[in-house]
């Protein structure tokens, strides 16, 4: 199963638009770039989340979480190819469309666009991807909290990365929690197999995997 | 499956094994394994990229673009009316938002009135007994009873966790830290409550519900009231039912 972002690296054909100047700013935190990207699209996400049900403050928020998931996707090697606008408005139409659903505020049916003909673009596809990766790891956090809390920070600490990029080693992880060596490892396995077993069990996961 | 695969998994997607071994890992497993092993190497891609830490100054850019970019439209400047007009319009404006705030707005209680209204803290043996005892869970009570929070939170940390009373002050020490505001850590201590299970876990589970929901975190809140109200048995289920009305 490959992500979106494989697959796109994968694709030998995929071309930069231009704008992916843009991505590498992100990378680089070049703010004369960032600066151009608010002064060239924050009016346009401004606009769509005032026209639905939102406020000016959570349209801020809402272009810097996108920014943010973009910069996150850079990261991994992401490729723009079209316009900016185009991704950064689905992107953050979609995150908001979420938000609604979630704070139960508006009927989505109802939904105001600001950029016209958009939803025909064949890219939507690609965005309705990145946020299966999302709801993906909600549906995995909510199983994490169903574990014990010694399980809970045994997974978390050996998911987590250091400065350097590497994962935590695991005399760490035991010296962290005080343990042996010998019962992290052991009980990572278990809390391990525990996890699989409530995500293989939640509809909502089964769904979001055969929808890929 | 054997958990033991799990740390054979970790080991390989975490490159501690030789291109040899992980070949061998692989073409060891029969096809259900290998479906739990792609399910986990998927879940584990996703938990990464969800992990990866976004640089802080990279975050503080964003939040000041953000603020210059995002200010609100200042209203333009215009000529006022004569002074009786201005007076009229704005006793008509004060009518109506009293009109507003009694027959409206006020039927709907924001986050803080909710917060408020459904707050619970279960009454404490040690007080209700009468019970005197200099330990160190009754020097927190006191602390926590007479609402300096702050203090009782520091006391409840001195109660050991081999102490009888440990669970009980997991619970006031998270009541007071979602009193004192920090809600973040009143979550971590209540769901550390959980899972010892029983009433208290229940008590516990509630509090944590308001401290998300201060966080306006709406999701969370929805998800533990309905969990509450799919359990017929549990203690607070009738507030649930209450809170839904309001929520």
């Amino acid at each position: 199963m490959n992500t979106l972002l494989e697959i796109i690296e994968l694709d030998m054909s995929v071309k930069k638009h231009p704008d992916h100047k843009y991505i590498v700013a992100l990378l680089e935190n070049d703010t004369s770039l960032i600066e151009e990207i608010y002064s060239n699209h924050s009016t346009l996400i401004k606009s769509m989340v005032v026209k639905n049900n939102g406020s000016v403050n959570e349209a801020k928020d809402l272009f810097q979480e996108c920014l943010i998931k973009l910069y996150k996707m850079a990261y991994d090697g992401f490729i723009l190819t079209c316009p900016l606008q185009n991704f950064l408005y689905l992107m953050c139409k979609r995150k908001w469309l979420n938000e609604l659903r979630n704070k139960q505020r508006k009927s989505t049916d109802s939904f105001t666009d600001v950029l016209e003909n958009i939803l025909t673009v064949d890219y939507e596809a690609d965005i309705n991807l990145i946020f299966h990766q999302e709801d993906q790891s909600r549906i995995i956090d909510q199983k994490l909290n169903e574990l014990g809390p010694s399980c809970q920070k045994i997974i978390r600490l050996s998911w987590t990365r250091t400065e350097k990029g590497n994962y935590m080693k695991w005399k760490e992880i035991a010296s962290r929690l005080d343990l042996s060596y010998a019962y992290v490892r052991k009980k990572a396995a278990e809390c391990k197999a525990k996890l699989i077993r409530l995500v293989k069990s939640d509809p909502k996961f089964k769904q979001l995997i055969n929808e890929q | 499956m054997n958990n033991s695969n799990y740390e054979l998994f970790e080991d390989y997607l975490r490159g501690d094994l030789s291109p040899q071994e992980g070949a061998d890992l692989i073409s060891s497993l029969s096809a259900k394994e290998k479906a739990d092993f792609e399910l986990y190497k998927s879940i584990r891609q996703t938990m990464d990229k969800d992990n990866l830490k976004v640089p802080e100054e990279l975050k503080e850019n964003l939040a000041k673009m953000g603020e210059k970019h995002f200010k609100s439209q200042k209203a333009k400047t215009k000529k006022l009316p004569p002074m009786y007009l201005r007076i009229a319009a704005a006793f008509i404006l004060l009518a109506g938002a009293a009109f507003l705030y009694f027959n409206l707005l006020n039927t709907s209680p924001n986050i803080d009135q909710l917060v408020e209204e459904f707050y619970y803290s279960k009454k404490s043996i040690v007080t209700t007994r009468g019970v005197h005892q200099e330990t160190a869970f009754s020097k927190a009570m006191l602390k926590y009873e007479t609402g300096n929070y702050k203090e009782a939170n520091a006391l409840f940390q001195n109660v050991d966790e081999t102490d009888g009373w440990y669970q009980d002050a997991l619970y006031y020490r998270a009541n007071s830290n979602l009193k004192n505001g920090n809600y973040q850590l009143s979550i971590q201590l209540y769901t550390e409550l959980e899972s010892y299970r029983g009433e208290l876990a229940q008590f516990a589970e509630w509090n944590k519900m308001l401290a998300y929901l201060k966080l306006e975190n709406h999701q969370k809140v929805d998800s533990i009231i309905n969990s509450i109200l799919n359990k017929p048995d549990h203690v607070m289920i009738q507030k649930a039912k209450e809170f839904r009305k309001k929520y």
